[in-house]
């Protein structure tokens, strides 16, 4: 009788037992509560200033300067990238180029970014922190309303990449450099003054340059310039507005760079 | 020295100092080193500085009637000379500097700096002179 007793008395536990178990686990099982879901955390690569790794590309910014352009703080950039299975790559604000090099220009954007082209996927994105920190130092560019009013568009009918061609021509009559930015989708280049030469005694004359692209026609990939001219005297050198002998000598600057673009 | 002859002389620098200034500038935009309207300011500033220099000694030689044969001081006379080439001295060296317009060297906004403080600092120097020989009767 004593042994029936104590078998029910184990039947009641390992019941009692088994219920609490089940219940424990059905908790384990819901405990993480569904209504309040904890974020869950995704693979997006660090985003740390001035440098971009992933599984096939590098960017490595070297240089970040600030400068005032007069109506906007811009960042004076020099970076070298690499992306590993590419040809090409598409730098917002400069377009098309090789998929591994180095570029330095200016821009009005917080960060670098590189996409498969245009309008496709973005591969990789730099966010920008001045690495050098310059006092009162400031980018002469033009403004919008300084600039001539109409273009002039050309085909583009070299050979490789504009941007290659573009680049190293603006570089080579604009030593500061080039501001670079995204404008409605196109890749617009606004240089700073440069001095033109072949001008009379005591007059001084000065032009900026504006190069955007691209802009696809059925004939091909057309660019577009833009110029901003001024001039001062040897004894007067507050800027003014042009007279038609620097007007003359900024269209035919502007004609030489073309000519050597393309 | 007659008083006729030394408000002569003395007349005399002044005149050729403000010509000489104001063919300077016409000079300098000449050779295109100022616009017209620069030349147009430095003019009109040059024409105020001796404005009150030569308000006297005009007036002074209207007021009179006949050849005023009187004698004066001779040295006076000689140091209010000296006194006015001084003044005109300082500012047509400064004029002088547009003769070679270089880029760099000066400016129209410099140059009309300089008139305004050297001209009003340095008009004792002739004030009292040109009073002296111009209101004499």
């Amino acid at each position: 009788m004593k042994y029936r007793g104590n078998l029910t008395t184990a039947y009641l536990l390992a019941f009692v037992l088994t219920y609490f178990a089940a219940a424990l686990s059905a908790h384990a099982q819901t405990g993480t509560p569904t209504q309040n879901p904890t974020p869950v955390q995704l693979a997006v690569p660090q985003q740390t200033a001035n440098v971009a790794r992933g599984q096939n590309y590098e960017v490595r910014v070297t240089r970040v300067v600030g400068f005032s352009t007069g109506e906007a703080a811009a960042m004076s950039v020099d970076f070298d990238y690499e992306f590993v299975g590419r040809e090409t790559v598409y730098v917002k604000g400069i377009g098309l180029v090789p998929a591994s090099g180095s570029l330095k220009y200016l821009t009005l954007d917080g960060r670098l970014e590189f996409r498969e082209s245009a309008g496709g996927a973005v591969l990789a994105t730099v966010p920008l922190s001045e690495t050098v920190v310059l006092q009162g130092a400031s980018f002469d560019i033009p403004s919008e309303s300084d600039l001539t009013p109409t273009a002039r568009e050309e085909l583009w009918t070299g050979r490789g990449l504009f941007t290659n061609r573009a680049r190293s021509a603006l570089n080579a009559l604009f030593p500061t450099g080039f501001v670079a930015a995204d404008v409605n989708g196109a890749n617009v280049w606004t240089t700073s003054y440069s001095r033109l030469s072949n001008l009379s005694e005591c007059l001084i004359g000065e032009v900026a340059i504006s190069v955007s692209h691209p802009f696809n026609t059925r004939d091909g990939m057309m660019f577009r310039v833009r110029y901003a001219a001024r001039e001062a005297r040897c004894l007067s050198p507050r800027w003014r507005k042009p007279s038609q002998e620097v007007k003359t000598a900024a269209e035919n600057f502007v004609t030489q760079l073309i000519q050597q673009i393309k | 020295m007659t008083l006729t002859r030394a408000q002569v002389s003395l007349a005399l620098i002044f005149v050729v100092g403000l010509v000489s200034q104001i063919a300077i500038m016409f000079y300098t935009r000449h050779k295109g080193a100022i616009y017209p309207d620069d030349q147009t300011t430095i003019i009109s500033k040059l024409l105020g500085v001796y404005a009150v220099h030569l308000a006297v000694i005009i007036g002074g030689v209207f007021s009179q009637q006949i050849e005023n044969q009187q004698q004066v001081p001779i040295f006076a006379f000689w140091f209010a000379l000296a006194l006015a080439v001084v003044w005109n001295l300082l500012l047509l060296s400064r004029s002088a500097s547009f003769l070679f317009p270089k880029e760099g060297t000066d400016t129209v906004e410099e140059y009309l700096s300089y008139l305004t403080t050297i001209a009003s600092a340095s008009s004792f120097l002739v004030a009292a002179a040109l009073s002296f020989f111009f209101t004499r009767r």
